[in-house]
């Protein structure tokens, strides 16, 4: 087969537990985003903007819905024969087999499928960062420098250093030192978790650590401190430009908000790095706006149907928001419908979640009468979720930054 | 979904004066409608939904806009090994306005595609109707009835300043007249025929080949002088129906797609109406937006007052500007305070990309 510049390896098997019921259904990186948007779609997007046409896709925890929403790539003009878009799930093979035990693990397991594209570069990528980047600046700089490795960059506050990779490097960029999350970090430039490597270093680099019983097969803390430590030509590519772990509930509800305002910090609307998507949103008819609806700084998907107020909000295709309803600061996925005089603020509601009547969501916690529930079972910062599915009864109150998984709105 | 296999053809060759300002540049079946369809999507899906997997369009004369929006049938699943969208390429170009809807003249050039098929039934239908019609429970009904032909109507249906097709039927449902409205006596008649046909396919092949010297007449004028020698039965459909066929029509039903029950019956169903995916992103509205009764297509960014007005994709309101009861076509810009208003019972129009 001709050889391939590039084949992209995408990581989308976390299960993102920090998201918490969020995520009890599908993997991080099918995390609805944005209104009609799924997390995934940034990376996916990036790769066929950047004329990366082969993209291997390494799904573990619950990949139905997230198989089933990018399917043969087609969204993405991914169908294609020699190439295209490839879901790689871990497998049997003759001697038995096992989950992917780490990131490094992960693309070890999967040197025949990239072997046999062989590939000049390997892109390592994770599936849950909102980002607009072209990776071909980014592989261009890798051959410029005759690199190894290539590692994109991203100046952080001193303060968050410590939740990522640093790095330090010399004046041609050329890595010095990497620490995986340091505890007093001397650098601020960190890792965006994107590596270009030259594929016959990563290959042998990959046996290597796999027959290393001490390694927890990770690219952070593994392949790149020993690839380091073997002087290999690694180089830091900086990146200047919006870009959003989405690991947390916190970090997940400010990227949404972010998107909003009339001058975002992401924005959607730019016509070129498109950032393509395969929501059924462009299935469904226009929004409808009722005669009496309020609708501020907010986004809002083709198929609802908007009666009541809107402020501050993300709404996903198909929900509904109806007369005398508020909903404020909050984030509706697909299908959500908040019911008449409901009132739902700074909250995140999960796929066809419904709100019944006069129903409050994100009851402030102050308006409680006594101090009966311990402030440390909510969210620090009062963001309140529910999980997918989940109906809440006409009139029920809702404290901030509870989580109300299935079961307990059923029975509430 | 009816286990009869049919497969559908969709006429699509013929021009409307009436309609000219907003079909200059395109046929009929490609003039956009509700946000983001065009006319033609609610032919195509109502044959989709009822299962039909085969699908014939007869090409209009200027046929660009039609292939560009079709191009391999992929929105509507008809991108397909077995069956697909087939394009029909018309005989007679339809310059001037003209009444057919169904020159047998452009099913004669193409009665290939009739023949090819294994079908029992044949299914054909205009494309400028706005419906929602289910075709499964029509070919069901014509099957059960042993029906050689079966024409679709609706009662009291009236367009703009057009000649109706009436149907008489007896008591049991079988047609012994059609007529034209133009006559004074008969515009009184309550079945208007909708543009619906169900034939048995062998029929329909031997009826258009046989047609002789009246190959430019249409495929109801056909239906007329053979009425005596075949069984034609009618069946009445009760839904939400609107012929798209002048200006007034288009404004009018357009506006109506603002009433709930309407646009519930046409889009919200299981039965959705399919266009060709454009993928933009949601709608921004900004602090100064206000919108009340409308429906907004995705990919705009609104910073102005809307009332009562259909917005289709990617449009731009800026700061303070005022709509009401206009249709804006996509990838407008309305500048900083500027105010369009409707006059009195004809909405305010905008072109795709006009700038205000």
């Amino acid at each position: 087969m001709k050889r391939k510049d590039c084949v992209a390896m995408l990581l989308v098997g976390g299960q993102g537990s920090r998201l918490k019921c969020l995520t009890s259904n599908i993997a991080k990186p099918g995390l609805v985003f944005g209104g009609k948007y799924r997390i995934v779609d940034f990376c996916l997007s990036n790769c066929v903007n950047s004329g990366i046409e082969t993209v291997g896709m390494l799904t573990q925890y619950k990949p139905f819905l997230l198989n089933s929403y990018v399917g043969v790539g087609a969204a993405w003009d991914l169908d294609i024969d020699r190439g295209g878009l490839h879901i790689l799930p871990p497998f049997l093979g003759p001697k038995g087999g096992t989950w992917y035990k780490g990131t490094a693990n992960a693309i070890y397991q999967n040197i025949n499928f990239i072997d046999q594209y062989n590939p000049k570069h390997v892109l390592i990528l994770s599936g849950d960062h909102i980002y607009r980047m072209d990776y071909n600046a980014m592989i261009k700089a890798h051959d410029d420098n005759n690199a190894d490795v290539t590692i994109a960059v991203l100046e952080v506050p001193l303060e968050e250093a410590s939740r990522f990779g640093i790095m330090s490097v010399d004046e041609e960029s050329r890595i010095t030192r990497f620490t995986e999350k340091p505890k007093n970090p001397d650098s601020t430039l960190a890792s965006m978790g994107i590596y270009v490597f030259s594929w016959e270093v990563l290959r042998d680099a990959l046996i290597v650590d796999e027959a290393n019983p001490g390694s927890e097969n990770d690219f952070g803390k593994n392949v790149i401190p020993k690839l380091l430590e073997e002087k290999k030509r690694m180089f830091a590519h900086r990146f200047r430009g919006y870009w959003k772990d989405v690991g947390t509930i916190d970090s997940y509800y400010s990227a949404n908000m972010e998107m909003l305002g009339q001058c975002p910090s992401f924005d959607l609307y730019k016509k070129t790095y498109k950032i393509i998507s395969n929501s059924d949103a462009d299935a469904r008819p226009p929004q409808y706006i009722g005669p009496k609806a309020h609708v501020k700084n907010s986004i809002i998907s083709n198929g609802c149907k908007i009666l009541g107020h809107v402020e501050n909000s993300i709404i996903s295709p198909g929900a509904s928001v109806e007369e005398g309803a508020h909903v404020e600061n909050s984030i509706l996925f697909p299908d959500v419908s908040i019911g008449k005089n409901a009132l739902v603020r700074k909250a995140i509601l999960g796929e066809n979640v419904h709100v019944g009547d006069s129903a409050v969501i994100g009851l402030k916690n102050e308006s409680l009468e006594s101090g009966d529930s311990p402030e440390d079972l909510f969210e620090p910062n009062g963001i309140t979720i529910i999980e997918n599915g989940t109906r809440i009864k006409p009139g029920t109150l809702i404290l901030a930054g509870s989580e109300i998984t299935l079961q307990e709105g059923e029975q509430k | 979904m009816s286990m009869t296999k049919a497969i559908g053809i969709i006429s699509t060759n013929y021009r409307i004066d009436a309609i000219e300002r907003l079909a200059q540049q395109r046929p009929v079946c490609a003039v956009p409608f509700g946000g983001r369809y065009r006319l033609l999507d609610f032919a195509l899906s109502n044959l989709v939904n009822a299962g039909i997997r085969t699908v014939g369009v007869i090409l209009p004369y200027t046929m660009r806009p039609l292939l560009d929006h079709l191009a391999a049938g992929k929105a509507w699943n008809l991108d397909r090994h077995s069956g697909g969208l087939y394009m029909l390429p018309s005989v007679t170009p339809a310059l001037k306005p003209r009444p057919q809807l169904f020159c047998v003249k452009d099913f004669v050039a193409n009665i290939e595609f009739a023949t090819a098929e294994d079908a029992e039934v044949i299914l054909v239908t205009a494309s400028n109707y706005v419906v929602n019609m289910n075709f499964a429970p029509i070919i069901e009904q014509h099957m059960q009835s042993s029906a050689d032909i079966t024409l679709v109507y609706k009662n009291g249906f009236k367009a703009d300043k057009k000649v109706e097709t009436k149907l008489a039927l007896d008591e049991e449902g079988i047609v012994n007249r059609i007529v034209k409205s133009q006559d004074e006596e008969t515009c009184h008649m309550e079945a208007t025929f909708a543009d619906v046909f169900v034939f048995n396919r062998e029929l329909f092949v031997e009826m258009v080949l046989g047609c002789g010297n009246s190959e430019f007449k249409d495929l109801i004028d056909l239906v007329q002088v053979n009425l005596g020698n075949h069984r034609v039965c009618g069946y009445e459909f009760k839904g939400y129906m609107k012929q798209i066929f002048t200006v007034v029509d288009y404004h009018k039903t357009s506006m109506e797609l603002l009433e709930p029950k309407i646009k519930r019956e046409l889009f919200d169903g299981d039965d959705r109406i399919i266009t060709k995916i454009k993928d933009s992103p949601p709608t921004r509205y900004e602090n100064n937006a206000e919108v009340k009764n409308s429906l907004v297509s995705n990919g705009c960014i609104i910073d102005g007052k809307v009332t009562h007005s259909l917005i289709f994709r990617n449009v731009t309101l800026k700061e303070n500007c005022q709509i009401s009861g206009s249709i804006l076509m996509q990838n407008c810009v309305v500048g900083e305070n500027s105010v369009l208003r409707a006059q009195k019972n004809s909405p305010m129009y905008l072109p795709k990309g006009t700038r205000v």
